[in-house]
């Protein structure tokens, strides 16, 4: 039985998403099985866009930002981080696996980075299977 | 659905103009270019109303239908065109990244199983007892909304604390989801009516015969919205003063002066404006002082339903809170939602009120010594 794992990936503007088009530039490989949304700061991400995610049949979510100390905006990936933090609670209440949800920091110049973080989290979420519990791997 | 019959079933052809309304609507007050009694008048013209303001600003607090000679029923007539922009398009400005509608939207589906009693002391409930206290989405709500003060799962706690001091161990209904409320106010209709068909299941199945709530949304909606369930249905503050009319409550002494907010639910919904005073007057030390709009005339916390809330919020926030301190230093609120609003405008810059807040059930729990 095939099946394959949608994942939403926050990139922000600056680092991140950088990163992303660096791996490109190297021709580094990592799972097609993520869809990139760019963001201008990782602190833009809503709890709402993560719950909206998950409801809309996401199997995994991962949040992706400049490492602490670098953001463009000073302190936005801190308030992502207290974000993802609170959301691991609240997945947990609503009986979505929290593992389900990740953190990452990359910075733009960390193209073979990014291409790890993406397959090591695809990996987990295969291992998890689907969200809501419908046909498994 | 059209605005002609939303029209006829809600009285709203009878307006005759008289702006009563609108001379009494909270938001109107604070400066918002909208108002009930034009917007009335619109729809009698024929006009599209979908794109009004007031579709979505409207707290739905009923205050307006008090002064109405024509029996309008304004607050209904908002809820049929929330349904028809949203037919258009049209959708509120959902607060908090719309977490509370998707959350709601989430146990409508039933795609996972909720996980949310983790604090819950289960010495202090049964399992086939005849009473249940209903939790809602309060445990979600805190987690969410912990930075704006949030505090609900203390309000379940103290009600447990409160009912067990009453002799009664209540059941917690595992299974129960939202009770729909917001959904059915903010147009989502069919969210409303899949949490409700749940709600009703697990209902029927536990063969309760009373069902306890200390948020007014709740009680609310399951009395004039879902089918008779032929159980008797109760908000906490009743309870309480079944048991001081029967003379079997208890209260130790605590000094303070008080005012009280009534919930729009439990006010102008329910008619429920005496239990909770009658308790609040009944402790010894207690003196409850009333705000210049209260009861039937009182003013809202300034958000419903967890849309819209705007400048116009904050004003209406700010103003009822000068209305509380001139009345009490301390405001009792009687809903979980009123206090996490109110505790909100407090990290608003510039908030300058010396007031407190206490919630109705963690009052009483805190003096309330047995029967
Ligand atoms: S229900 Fe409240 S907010 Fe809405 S029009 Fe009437 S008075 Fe104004
Ligand atoms: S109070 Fe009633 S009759 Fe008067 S303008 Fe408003 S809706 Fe019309
Ligand atoms: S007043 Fe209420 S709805 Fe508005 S931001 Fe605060 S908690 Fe949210």
């Amino acid at each position: 039985m095939s099946w394959d794992p949608q994942i939403l990936v926050f990139a922000c503007n600056w680092c991140s998403y950088g990163g992303a088009d660096a791996a490109g530039v190297s021709r580094f490989q990592y799972p097609p099985d993520v869809q990139i949304v760019r963001v201008m700061c990782s602190g833009r991400v809503d709890p709402g866009f993560v719950l909206r995610a998950f409801n809309k049949g996401a199997d995994g979510v991962l949040v992706t930002g400049c490492h602490l100390g670098d953001c463009h905006y000073q302190d936005g990936n801190y308030k992502a981080e207290k974000r993802v933090e609170m959301l691991y609670t609240l997945l947990g209440q609503l009986g979505i696996q929290s593992e389900r949800l990740g953190l990452e920091w990359i910075s733009a110049a960390e193209g073979q980075r990014f291409a790890n973080v993406i397959t090591d989290f695809v990996g987990k979420i295969r291992r998890l299977g689907p969200a809501n519990g419908g046909e498994g791997p | 659905m059209t605005l002609q019959d939303s029209m006829q079933r809600t009285n709203a052809q009878m307006c005759y103009s008289c702006g009563k309304c609108t001379a009494h609507c909270p938001v109107v007050r604070v400066g918002a270019s909208e108002s009930p009694r034009e917007m009335v008048e619109r729809a009698q013209l024929g006009r599209d109303l979908t794109n009004d303001d007031l579709v979505w600003n409207c707290l739905t607090c009923k205050l307006c239908q008090n002064y109405c000679p024509e029996d309008v029923d304004f607050i209904g007539f908002i809820r049929e065109v929330r349904g028809l922009s949203r037919d258009n398009g049209g959708k509120p400005e959902y607060t908090h990244g719309e977490m509370m509608q998707t959350m709601a939207r989430i146990f409508a589906s039933g795609k996972f199983k909720q996980n949310k009693l983790e604090w819950l002391d289960r010495s202090k409930t049964s399992h086939d007892g005849e009473v249940a206290l209903w939790i809602g989405c309060g445990p979600y709500v805190d987690t969410a909304l912990k930075d704006h003060g949030s505090d609900q799962v203390n309000i379940s706690n103290a009600a447990l604390d409160v009912l067990n001091m009453l002799g009664i161990k209540p059941r917690v209904l595992d299974e129960e989801v939202c009770c729909g409320h917001d959904a059915l106010w903010i147009g989502e209709d069919e969210t409303f009516e899949a949490l409700m068909d749940k709600n009703l299941e697990v209902i029927s199945r536990s063969e309760i015969t009373k069902l306890v709530f200390t948020c007014p949304e709740g009680y609310e909606v399951m009395k004039h919205e879902y089918p008779d369930m032929g159980i008797e249905l109760a908000h906490i503050s009743e309870v309480v003063a079944d048991a001081v009319d029967d003379g079997v409550a208890t209260f130790d002494k605590m000094e303070k002066k008080v005012t009280y907010q009534d919930p729009c639910r439990l006010g102008r919904f329910l008619g429920i404006y005496d239990q909770p005073r009658k308790v609040l007057e009944h402790i010894p030390g207690i003196e409850l002082v009333e705000m210049e709009h209260s009861g039937k005339r009182s003013r809202c916390c300034g958000v419903s339903a967890w849309i819209n809330c705007n400048q116009n919020s904050k004003r209406m926030q700010m103003e009822r809170l000068e209305e509380a301190e001139n009345a009490a230093p301390t405001l009792v609120t009687n809903c979980p939602k009123c206090l996490t609003h109110f505790n909100c405008v407090k990290n608003e810059d510039g908030f300058d009120k010396e007031i407190e807040f206490m919630d109705w059930t963690v009052l009483v729990s805190k003096t309330l010594r047995g029967v």
